[in-house]
């Protein structure tokens, strides 16, 4: 891509285009201009993916100052930035967002799990009680011939029934 | 665009995945299994449950007191199965190493099943009068299994929990 005087204002153009300012006409124009420049069209498929990104970021969960800085980005332009602009400007838009998410991971953690995921860790969980309840089995005879099979017969079921009688004979 | 939509994106699952782990590990229920992939493969069964999930499955479970006033005091769950396929030997080995390793982290024996070609083992950490974890290992000619339940745990409680999720024995 060359630095050619239409192109210093394609940077504004792109932030028209995504925020939807510019008329069918203008648009039309950008996207021919795209068509014949293989960087452009780059920086416009680029710019758009990290506004979506970005419109998904819960700014609310990360410092104020970081979320308005995110915001300003696509707005920010400097004269000497405007030569080298696409790479650059999304670069670093694109490290900014990593930055925010490190930190809106960091402080908050994972997001509200979706009803999909609870009814699946409900599924893992009973799986696991599964198991720990195999593991009962296997043990319910070796507690039996340890404890007399009277006593073990309300622990047999399940393994935590024995690790509870056990917990509190060792308690005791 | 796209390398750095995935880095992003990667960068996003991984800190999120990290964030959880690195959680469980500071836990003093939390345990280690160690590495039976090169021996046996991928585990068949691997599950992490971590505190947030467990949170929000104990809220969806309100109208079932016991469940949720369980999970609500958990903070991970862990298991991990393999195949064994009649290889006891490395799973064995496994099993004697972490059984070491949680006496010396005064773990608490509670029940211990040894015959040929078959142990289970099952510890847990106290703190006074509550648990903060619970481990069970079981290696037989089918599977090894190993389980990891990090919290506080309540073990009438759980049992009660385990009726009412109506856990069958056979898989």
């Amino acid at each position: 891509m060359n630095n050619s005087p239409d192109k210093s204002s394609w940077e504004e153009k792109i932030n028209a285009l995504l925020d939807g300012e510019l008329n069918e006409e203008q648009a039309k124009s950008l996207w021919a201009a795209a068509e014949r420049d293989s960087a452009l069209d780059g920086a416009i498929n680029e710019a758009v993916e990290l506004h979506r990104v970005v419109a998904k970021l819960q700014f609310n969960d990360m410092p104020r100052s970081l979320g308005r800085k995110l915001r300003q980005i696509p707005r920010q332009t400097s004269a000497h930035e405007r030569s080298g602009f696409l790479q650059l400007r999304w670069g670093m838009v694109a490290a900014t967002v990593l930055v925010a998410l490190m930190i809106t991971v960091s402080q908050v953690g994972p997001g509200e799990p979706s009803e999909a995921e609870i009814a699946q860790g409900r599924r893992d969980f009973n799986l696991t009680l599964t198991y720990l309840a195999r593991a009962s089995s296997r043990t319910s005879s070796q507690i039996a011939s340890n404890i007399g099979r009277g006593f073990s017969a309300p622990v047999t079921r399940h393994t935590v029934r024995v690790i509870s009688d056990q917990f509190k004979l060792n308690r005791e | 665009m796209n390398k750095w939509m995935i880095a992003v994106l990667t960068a996003t699952l991984s800190l999120s995945a990290m964030a959880q782990q690195d959680e469980l590990e500071e836990l003093p229920g939390y345990v280690e299994f160690g590495e039976l992939k090169s021996v046996y493969g991928e585990p068949k069964v691997m599950i992490n449950i971590g505190g947030t999930l467990l949170n929000f499955m104990g809220a969806a479970s309100k109208h079932d007191p016991e469940a949720a006033a369980l999970l609500k005091n958990l903070q991970g769950v862990r298991i991990n199965v393999y195949s064994t396929e009649g290889q006891t030997g490395p799973a064995l080995e496994q099993l004697t190493k972490v059984k070491n390793m949680l006496q010396e982290q005064d773990w608490e024996p509670i029940v211990q099943v040894r015959e040929t070609g078959e142990e289970v083992q099952i510890f847990m950490k106290v703190d006074g009068e509550a648990m903060q974890g619970l481990v069970v290992m079981a290696v037989d000619g089918d599977e090894a299994v190993f389980i990891n339940i990090i919290g506080m745990i309540d073990p009438s409680q759980l049992a009660e929990v385990m009726e009412q999720f109506d856990v069958a024995v056979d898989l």
